[in-house]
């Protein structure tokens, strides 16, 4: 019954944050002077749910490259002569063909807006074309954008669910029969890390073989990096699990509270879809989840896009994710 | 210096006091068994000594260290059998025997081990493949891979049928000729009273009485029993109890249990009494004393019910 609710919740409020308005972020270039190209502008920034940002082309760019606009409108030089001359005219909307939902509500905004302005200065309709352009420095994918997160979100099962087989072994008494033994608590739990990160890692080639061979998803930052991370990320969703595993009694006690931790994260962390689409209270949250830096790590090691934090952040926060979680699993450990 | 040291142990789960003040001593060579019904705190108290269990108060010392403060040097020189033998499904018995050694310094060869068991056909099954029998005797083959002082033994023939039940005996027997320290807790008084030194008779978490099997049944019985089985159910007991020669008199299961110095002379009067009550008397034995009689003189009932 707990899925069920679980699901209900996390898609209601990613439906609502898709549903409600939100504001977006507007790059604005106004290369002519006319008095259209004025109105068009005026007309954009008088719009509440547009947050118009005017830095001059490269700036605006560059900042739609990052991830800081949403898209970028750029009226050219000659539009108002264009237009005087009784001829149509055309503004560009540069938008991030990876952030489809975004482009697929902000350019018809656009377009509209541009469309009013249209009507009120000629009279005659659809004399100025909105052109949407994707923006070529960044050639990503949907696949681009997918495969980092699936990557993402076996090691947060393998890591999680990985306890398991300890709390099957508790249990079952083996872990009273071992601890009858001289051996340390930190002996036993380090070989069971030992061998869930064996499992891990050759799960994980496989997968980013895949991606890496047969989709093309490149390997931007280098082999070592993405080891790097990967390692990371793999130790401290182990630790997530060693240490929630002392709060189940039996193997199927353990089940519901994997989950429980693990399916939220998998759609609240962005490794499937951008978290923009979530409501804004929760976007400072979900940016502290493991599985957010997990993923937007391997995402810009391999990619190079999508970032939501930057690089360094990402090896802290997976760091002290590890530290806490390993600290709590070798202080909750019970023999029995 | 005894190989166990107990003085005053306690032990509270809730409102119930598991171990009640417990003490005794076992002496090294020594096999010393604590007998008592389920729930008696044989296996609380085993615990507590093995260093796996924290007692409320008390004092315990195994070869004069304290199993807690000292629990690594203490668990180098003991080897346990829990109650349930705990093994891993896929390992075999061989690979067992390899992991544990692994975890001292000190070990014993493992093939002798397996011959000591009697597991040298099994020696390459997995334990899921074992059956109850063979499971307990790795547990136990398990319990002197380090080749221990002393060796705790917690129900080792629970669950087990008659015949294998008498091979773990055997294997017990082996084991205790080589001079170890042996520590059993067991509900079978043919058990004790086959394998013990001495045994602790254990009720409500209390000791009751430690002696050796044969004084004990000595102390409380010069007697022997007279018994019957009887369909009736009240035959009035002091009527019974001043029969010719009668000390006590026990009913349990149907069957009437009288306690007496002189058979021929309690057997007379108790025909006697039989025919004036018509009572009908079925399946009349006479019987020596064992543990189990004693047993049920110090508690009022049998270690089973």
């Amino acid at each position: 019954m707990a899925f069920p609710i679980i699901f209900m919740v996390i898609f209601g409020l990613l439906m609502q944050g898709l549903d409600r308005p939100r504001s977006f972020d507007i790059g604005l270039v106004v290369n002519d002077d006319s008095r259209a190209a004025i109105g068009i502008a005026r007309a954009l920034r008088s719009i509440p749910i547009l947050e118009i940002s005017e830095k001059g082309m490269d700036a605006e760019q560059q900042a739609l490259r990052d991830g800081d606009r949403d898209a970028v409108m750029v009226i050219p030089r000659g539009f108002g002569e264009a237009l005087e001359s009784g001829g149509s005219a055309r503004v560009r909307a540069f938008y991030d063909p990876s952030r489809q939902t975004v482009a697929q509500i902000v350019i018809p905004i656009l377009s509209r807006i541009v469309g009013e302005v249209d009507r009120g200065i000629s009279g005659t309709p659809r004399r100025i074309d909105i052109q949407p352009v994707s923006v070529a420095a960044s050639d990503l994918r949907a696949v681009d954008f997918m495969a980092p997160g699936i990557v993402a979100m076996s090691v947060m099962q393998l890591g999680v669910f990985s306890s398991i087989s300890l709390v099957l072994r508790r249990e079952k008494l083996i872990l009273k029969r071992l601890g009858a033994t001289p051996i340390r608590r930190g002996t036993v739990i380090g070989s069971e890390v030992l061998f869930r990160l064996i499992i891990t890692a050759v799960q994980v080639t496989i997968l980013v073989s895949l991606a890496n061979l047969v989709f093309g998803v490149p390997i931007k930052g280098g082999i070592v990096e993405l080891v790097g991370i990967l390692a990371l990320g793999a130790l401290a969703f182990i630790g997530i699990g060693f240490a929630i595993s002392s709060l189940a009694k039996t193997e199927e006690g353990m089940m519901p509270i994997a989950q429980l931790v693990s399916l939220p994260m998998m759609f609240l962390s962005g490794i499937f879809f951008p978290i923009d689409g979530l409501p804004g209270v929760m976007q400072p949250f979900v940016k502290l989840l493991p599985l957010t830096f997990l993923g937007d790590g391997i995402r810009q090691t391999m990619v190079s896009g999508f970032a939501v934090h930057d690089m360094w952040i990402n090896y802290l926060a997976l760091g002290l994710w590890l530290a806490v979680s390993f600290v709590l699993a070798v202080r909750l450990f019970r023999w029995e | 210096m005894p190989a166990v040291l107990v003085r005053d142990i306690h032990k509270r789960y809730g409102d119930i006091r598991a171990v009640d003040g417990i003490s005794f001593e076992i002496e090294r060579g020594e096999v010393f068994g604590m007998l008592g019904p389920n729930g008696a705190g044989k296996s609380t108290t085993v615990e507590i000594i093995e260093g796996l269990r924290q007692m409320d108060r008390g004092e315990v010392r195994v070869m004069d260290l304290d199993p807690h403060r000292d629990r690594a040097r203490v668990k180098r020189s003991i080897g346990i059998q829990l109650q349930s033998a705990s093994l891993f499904d896929k390992l075999t018995t061989r690979e067992h025997l390899a992991l544990f050694s692994s975890f001292y310094s000190k070990t014993r060869d493992a093939d002798e081990l397996i011959e000591l068991v009697g597991l040298e056909d099994r020696a390459n099954a997995i334990s899921k493949e074992l059956s109850g029998g063979q499971r307990q005797r790795l547990s136990f083959a398990l319990a002197l891979v380090n080749d221990p002082e002393i060796v705790f033994l917690d129900e080792p023939t629970t669950g087990l049928d008659p015949q294998a039940r008498r091979h773990m005996w055997e294997v017990i027997s082996a084991m205790d000729k080589e001079g170890k320290t042996v520590f059993l807790t067991t509900h079978y008084m043919e058990e004790a009273e086959l394998l013990c030194d001495r045994v602790a008779i254990i009720d409500h978490g209390k000791i009751i009485v430690i002696d050796t099997p044969s004084r004990l049944i000595e102390t409380h019985f010069e007697h022997q029993t007279v018994s019957f089985v009887t369909p009736q159910e009240e035959l009035g007991d002091t009527e019974l109890e001043s029969l010719a020669a009668v000390s006590s008199v026990a009913a349990t299961d149907g069957r009437v249990e009288l306690f007496t110095s002189d058979v021929s002379a309690t057997v007379g009067a108790l025909m006697d009494f039989a025919t004036r009550k018509s009572i009908s008397m079925q399946d009349l034995r006479i019987g020596h004393a064992n543990l189990e009689d004693v047993f049920i003189k110090l508690t009022g009932r049998r270690i089973r019910d």
